[in-house]
């Protein structure tokens, strides 16, 4: 009695999908009958639900969609970009004009960088990952000098 | 007879020129590769090439089994105006910014044809033409632990040339 079709129906059906699958209603009647009264039936109906009982108590573990060295640089360059903006807050050693000093080239790197902005070049990314901050969705960008490859992986 | 060699000189100098300016030309044609990352195999009756050995050790970072090429498009760049190649499921329009930037702007197309803008990146033109290799992707909607991208390079030049 068990073909491979009928397997599937009666999964549907354990499933509550069986709508959801073009039958007629004779055949679904059928299907309806043989998952309720046929032993052979009944027990591979069993066997899936128990099944799927199983898989949901216990979900699978899902693996990173990325080599194991483009998934760790791309916490390293968090880290380093974090510390990079820590040692920016960090006071100045020895003070007094250097005080001054900071902010006005801070500034003038604010001028530089909006004036190529405006001009239409593009700052070129260091070897690593960034991210593209923009109101377009989230990416992240790897390149590599050495092997010539730059990757922009959309979220 | 020192006129005609002149002359030549000027003719030798041009076709030189012209030449130099085929090539320099040939080098702005970009070849767009929507390619299926996957750890499944080819799906029966669709007869994908299988991405180039070369590049699929570019992809080296990602960790996919079978990379397939699903639609390949050469587009020449070498004009001001974006050019588009449109790769089934997606598009990408490409520029020469004339800044040594090319512009590559990524399109979904959807089932009536119309395109939604995805994403603007940009890549010096000079790493492309010295073998670089560009990679816009994401992992697939539609299938789980797929991914899909579009690979730029330059395009070979064309047999016979």
């Amino acid at each position: 009695m068990k073909t491979n079709e009928l397997n599937l129906e009666l999964q549907a059906w354990a499933d509550g999908q069986l709508d959801q699958l073009d039958l007629t209603p004779a055949r679904r009647a059928e299907i309806e009958r043989l998952a309720t009264s046929d032993p052979a039936a009944r027990e591979l109906v069993a066997g899936l639900r128990s099944m799927s009982a199983v898989l949901k108590a216990n979900p699978p573990e899902y693996t990173v969609p990325a080599a194991r060295e483009f998934y760790w640089s791309q916490i390293q360059r968090r880290i380093d970009a974090a510390e990079r903006a820590e040692s920016r807050v960090a006071p100045a050693p020895g003070g007094g004009w250097l005080r001054w000093l900071l902010p006005v080239c801070g500034l003038a790197a604010v001028v530089i960088g909006l004036a190529l902005a405006r001009n239409g070049k593009t700052l070129g990314q260091p070897e690593g990952l960034a991210d593209f901050g923009s109101d377009e969705s989230g990416a992240v960008v790897f390149r590599s000098e050495s092997e010539g490859v730059t990757i922009c992986w959309l979220d | 007879m020192k006129f005609l060699s002149a002359r030549k000189a000027v003719v030798g100098l041009l076709l030189v020129g012209f030449s130099l300016t085929s090539a320099w030309a040939g080098e702005y044609k970009l070849r767009s590769q929507l390619v299926w990352g996957t750890d499944g195999e080819k799906p029966d009756g669709k007869d994908l090439p299988e991405l180039d050995a070369k590049l699929k050790g570019k992809l080296s970072h990602f960790r996919w089994k079978n990379y397939w090429v699903v639609k390949s498009e050469d587009t020449d760049v070498s004009g001001a105006e974006a050019k588009k190649a449109t790769l089934g499921k997606c598009a990408v329009e490409l520029r020469d910014t004339g800044k040594g930037q090319l512009e590559v702007k990524l399109f979904n197309v959807d089932k009536d044809g119309k395109l939604k803008h995805l994403r603007t990146v940009t890549e010096p033109m000079e790493k492309l033409q010295k073998g670089g290799t560009l990679i816009v992707g994401g992992d697939s909607k539609d299938t789980w632990n797929d991914a899909w991208m579009v690979v730029i390079t330059v395009a070979p030049p064309a047999a016979g040339r």
